[in-house]
């Protein structure tokens, strides 16, 4: 918030509310809520049980330090021996115990008793506290009167946003490729995505500003998108990330035709250096100082916000643990009311275990220490991610090229061939020679590397087949043991399966390194035999 | 994994309730994957953005818990303070535990993870034996009630429910088009014949007669009203003559007491059977609650219904609020079947207690009435069988200014109020916060209906003369509160002149 001073207050965007956002009303239990906070005043009122009927009376939790996992990237560092502490190794991990109490010993101490009783939907007041300090600290918004409110992660919180601002029928825009679930919570308004094509970076801007501008209401079957989702970092499942320049462009195309960000962007703090192969000496580590760390990271869209056309959406189901299913939504204070509106009569306050588990780690750890923990995960993931690629580069023949067109112009792609094997005659018995079976970019945020598979190369091969040849081979892989996610499940129309190209979005994310080198066998396995024979049993 | 209560199947179907939002509503594609992850065991998935479990700063939770091993636990646990016994429920990820935490912690689907849908299919088992029903977990009870709203309701329906009910409810399905029809109530709730009559002359022009009832069976928000079992199975018999769904809100079932007379709710002291224990068809959804038993900061609650409706409401938390929280559901897996949980027993001996202690309180709250209140002569206070409220009758037919005859005056509205009744009560209103008591009136629980199809021959105008009070708080904010009340009530009845703010 460095440069407050200067900034301006958000801009009237009421107009983009929806009707349902409009005939939200407050409900009037919570307007006489407000005569509770008169000083004297006696209750009979509510319906709250007493707190010392709560059957609690302590939560306590054991949480890693903050500098559990080394920043400077080594593999050593990984799943696979935790797993060896796990089992009796002389290195024991150090942790915090941390403690909720029923009922607080000093002023402002969180406790069970508040996190547990009603009331707690906009968040306990120190979460509240921790969560808008971050957010002026590290993304910095470019107006003055921004806001936070928690909710219950991404999924919930862009079903609330869509529906708060779009109507039944509406389009919203986002990537080609985009994440399902966003998808799936507004199909049955009939809350539609329009696509937009993606380079290196994601959502190109030019291709943003032509669809607008080019927009014909009659042809389309509705009005000129007002609102833009997107996945901007680690893009789900392209593995895109975007750059400062660029969430720039879109915003001022944005502004000119004025339309709301919804950024969600779950993977921010995954961000990592790009890839080089293990024979070049690995991929870089980050700086070791977490400040210069995060500040290197590429800005969110709410740096360049001066508007408050923004609603960006964080979780911590990434960085805590998915289950906590909490997050925190950025935007004006306009919006955040009706979100909260929308809130309230559904899912009304996340949980208070995961609100004050969270909030006393957190507390514990302070921001600096949050900072550091998040420094240390995209370590592990930058680790993760290299395994996955080194382990790869083992079962295939790798070859590197510089991309010359389409949605990887300018990337180091990586092609994927069988690799010789036996006397060389071996493969080109079967007259596969180089043909690739697949290509990638090395992400350099996020979970997921998007494979895009050269189906054409498949023996037999006949134009038309691609969706058919995916779920084939997608089928051959479950059937082995390895599941991998069908690239027909991202797209954002059915019609987008381009000639000879199908897709699966690989995570890096979960397995260990064993169970990753298990796949990567299986998966080389069945892929060389598809390719060679894609009909067999 | 599925879990069916029971090995019956209805033969009903019901799929026509479904609005077309849920019809069209397709199944999550990245959850068919997540099921497939479960179905083999060496499976390796690369599919899904699941964080390693050695990434979660959590290793260990632990909750300190009330100890059900004493005969009555909540009184031990009220009156022993920090001393009283507890036990220690562990969800880790290195000791043994009924769900572990790298489980608990992950992505699941929508019905929540199996170990905890289990605990609560078997709960519901042990409480209602329902015929051929499904338990999907939901994040509250206002979330679950929200949820079959979506299920079952089309923009322009109207869903039937008591003519005062809990507005935080009854205000979610505005936004999405649904009306209210109201059903006229009495002490024992709402009235069978009523609904019958509201089916039976159900008028066209409002839409299609409604397919959907919302009700609160016991300890009803705000009247405390409780229905017999006779009137649940006329209720349940309407509901299939008329082909009603039934959304049954219970969030107060453990909470059933004694009659007023004894000393005590004694243990024995049977549950009324629920509406859902009575369902063949499988038009039945109930909405549970660990808020008003245990804390409702957990937000967490469980819809249980037939496998169709199960179904749906899974693809809905897919695409919407996902599975509820993992720490809510590590909680009710070692708390109902982990090694030092109470299980189903302690439970039940938990809630039992509980309502022991309730049973105490509204004791308490009703001889305070008798003296501070009812001793005027202005009001009158229904004894509640079960919940947290009690409704109050304020006498206005006592008062000096009190018109029935608003119809017959020169110039009236013949269909209007026949009582200056609702101005009367937002005077009292006002008087008793200047007096410094909160107390809610009649009128804000009042179903929003259409004027154009309100009841004129006998308006709900007429019927506002109540205030709803809660023996939930302290005893200090009883005793004040009440005396606060009994004063107010005194210098209002004998106030002939009206205030001057109020005047027309």
């Amino acid at each position: 918030m460095a440069s407050s001073e200067k900034q301006q207050k958000s801009v009237d965007l009421s107009h983009h509310l929806s009707e349902l956002a409009r005939a939200r009303a407050t409900s009037p239990l919570k307007g006489i809520g407000r005569l509770f906070e008169r000083p004297g005043m006696i209750s009979l009122a509510g319906g709250m049980p007493n707190p010392d009927y709560f059957p609690f009376a302590a939560i306590s939790g054991d949480a890693l330090v903050s500098d559990s996992f080394a920043v400077n990237n080594q593999p050593s560092e990984s799943s696979l021996s935790w797993l060896w502490k796990l089992f009796g190794s002389s290195r024991k991990e150090k942790t915090n115990a941390i403690t909720i109490p029923k009922y607080p010993t000093r002023p402002g101490d969180v406790n069970l008793a508040t996190a547990l009783q009603y009331g707690t939907a906009t968040g306990l007041s120190q979460l509240t506290k921790f969560i808008s300090d971050f957010v002026g600290k590290v993304y910095q918004p470019g107006y003055s009167d921004w806001t936070t409110l928690i909710q219950t992660g991404n999924t919930d919180a862009w079903s609330r946003a869509v529906l708060t601002l779009c109507n039944p029928g509406e389009a919203f825009i986002t990537e080609d490729w985009t994440y399902p679930s966003a998808l799936a919570s507004s199909q049955p308004w009939g809350i539609h995505p329009v696509g937009v094509s993606m380079d290196s970076e994601g959502m190109r801007s030019d291709e943003l500003r032509k669809l607008l501008a080019e927009w014909d209401e009659a042809a389309r079957g509705s009005k000129r998108p007002h609102v833009l989702y997107t996945v901007p970092i680690g893009q789900n499942p392209t593995g895109m990330t975007m750059g400062a320049a660029r969430k720039k462009e879109i915003y001022d195309v944005c502004v000119e035709y004025d339309v709301i960000i919804v950024e969600d962007d779950p993977y921010y703090f995954l961000q990592m250096a790009p890839y080089a192969a293990k024979f070049e000496g690995g991929s870089q580590p980050s700086s070791a100082d977490s400040e210069k760390w995060i500040a290197s990271l590429s800005p969110s869209f709410v740096r360049f916000d001066y508007q408050g056309r923004v609603i960006r959406l964080d979780t911590f189901s990434k960085t805590i643990a998915p289950g906590s299913r909490l997050g925190f939504f950025t935007c004006n204070p306009v919006f955040a009311e009706r979100l909260e509106r929308a809130g309230e009569t559904s899912t009304q306050a996340p949980c208070g275990f995961g609100q004050s588990l969270i909030t006393q780690l957190l507390t514990t750890w302070q921001l600096d220490g949050y900072v550091r923990w998040l420094h240390g995960l995209s370590a592990q993931y930058q680790a993760r991610r290299d395994f996955f690629i080194d382990t790869l580069a083992e079962e295939f023949h790798m070859r590197t090229s510089l991309g010359t067109m389409g949605a990887w112009r300018g990337c180091t792609i990586y092609t994927a061939s069988a690799k010789p094997r036996g006397p060389m005659g071996m493969w080109e018995k079967y007259a596969l020679g180089e043909q690739p079976f697949f290509s990638f970019v090395p992400p350099t945020a996020g979970m997921f590397i998007w494979l895009k598979i050269n189906f054409e190369n498949v023996r037999g091969f006949q134009a038309g087949t691609e969706e058919t040849l995916e779920s084939k081979l997608w089928m051959k892989l479950a059937m082995a043991g390895v599941l991998v996610g069908p690239g027909t499940y991202f797209a954002s129309k059915a019609d987008m399966v381009s000639a000879a190209e199908g897709h699966f979005r690989v995570s890096f994310s979960f397995a260990t390194d064993a169970e990753m080198k298990k796949a990567i066998g299986i998966f080389g396995k069945i892929v060389r035999d598809f390719f060679e024979n894609p009909d067999s049993e | 994994m599925t879990f069916i209560l029971s090995d019956e199947v209805s033969q009903v179907d019901l799929s026509h309730h479904l609005s077309s939002e849920a019809r069209m509503r397709r199944p999550n594609p990245m959850k068919a994957i997540w099921k497939l992850t479960r179905r083999k065991p060496n499976m390796v998935s690369l599919a899904n953005g699941d964080p390693h479990f050695s990434l979660y700063p959590i290793r260990r939770i632990e909750y300190e818990m009330a100890s059900v091993e004493e005969a009555d636990p909540v009184a031990a646990w009220r009156q022993a303070g920090p001393s009283a016994a507890s036990t220690k429920l562990v969800s880790s990820t290195y000791e043994p535990c009924a769900l572990p935490l790298q489980t608990g912690l992950q992505y699941s689907h929508g019905a929540g993870l199996p170990d905890a849908q289990r605990v609560v299919t078997e709960l519901t088992k042990f409480y209602h034996s329902p015929l051929d029903h499904m338990c999907t977990l939901a994040l509250g009870n206002s979330d679950g009630i929200a949820k079959c709203f979506r299920l079952l309701g089309e923009p322009g329906d109207h869903f039937l429910a008591d003519e005062f009910s809990f507005s935080s409810i009854t205000n979610v399905p505005l936004s999405q088009g649904i009306k209210w029809a109201s059903v006229k109530m009495d002490d024992g709730g709402i009235i069978p014949e009523d609904l019958e009559k509201v089916l039976t002359n159900w008028n066209p022009e409002r839409g299609r007669r409604p397919h959907v009832l919302y009700i609160v069976p016991c300890g009803q928000n705000p009247t405390g009203s409780t229905l017999s079992v006779e009137r649940r199975r006329q209720i349940y018999e309407i509901s299939q003559r008329f082909d009603l769904m039934i959304i049954e809100d219970d969030p107060y079932y453990y909470l059933q007491y004694a009659p007023l007379s004894a000393p005590t709710t004694d243990f024995s002291t049977p549950f009324v059977p629920s509406l859902l224990s009575m369902d063949v068809d499988g038009r039945v959804l109930r909405v549970d609650s660990f808020s008003k038993i245990m804390a409702p900061g957990m937000r967490l609650g469980w819809i249980t219904s037939s496998a169709l409706f199960h179904e749906h409401l899974v693809t809905y938390t897919d695409g919407s609020t996902h599975h509820p929280h993992g720490f809510g559901q590590m909680l009710i897996t070692e708390l109902l079947s982990g090694p030092n949980g109470w299980q189903i027993e302690g439970f039940d001996r938990w809630v039992r207690s509980l309502r022991a202690e309730y049973h105490r309180r509204r004791a308490l709250f009703l001889s305070l009435f008798e003296r501070e209140v009812a001793s005027t002569g202005f009001a009158h206070a229904a004894v509640p069988e079960a919940g947290m409220f009690v409704w109050i009758r304020v006498a206005l037919e006592k008062h000096p200014r009190y018109r029935a005859d608003l119809r017959h005056v020169p110039g009236a509205n013949r269909q209007g109020p026949r009582t200056n009744g609702a101005a009367l009560m937002d005077e009292l209103f006002e008087r008793c916060l200047d007096a410094g008591l909160v107390i809610m009136p009649a009128s804000i629980f009042a179903l929003p209906e259409e004027d154009k199809f309100a009841d004129t021959e006998d308006p709900v105008q007429d019927r506002m003369n109540y205030l709803r009070a809660t023996f939930a708080g302290t005893e200090e904010a009883m005793e004040q509160g009440l005396a606060i009340l009994g004063q107010t009530l005194r210098e209002f009845f004998a106030s002939a002149d009206p205030p001057k703010q109020l005047e027309l």
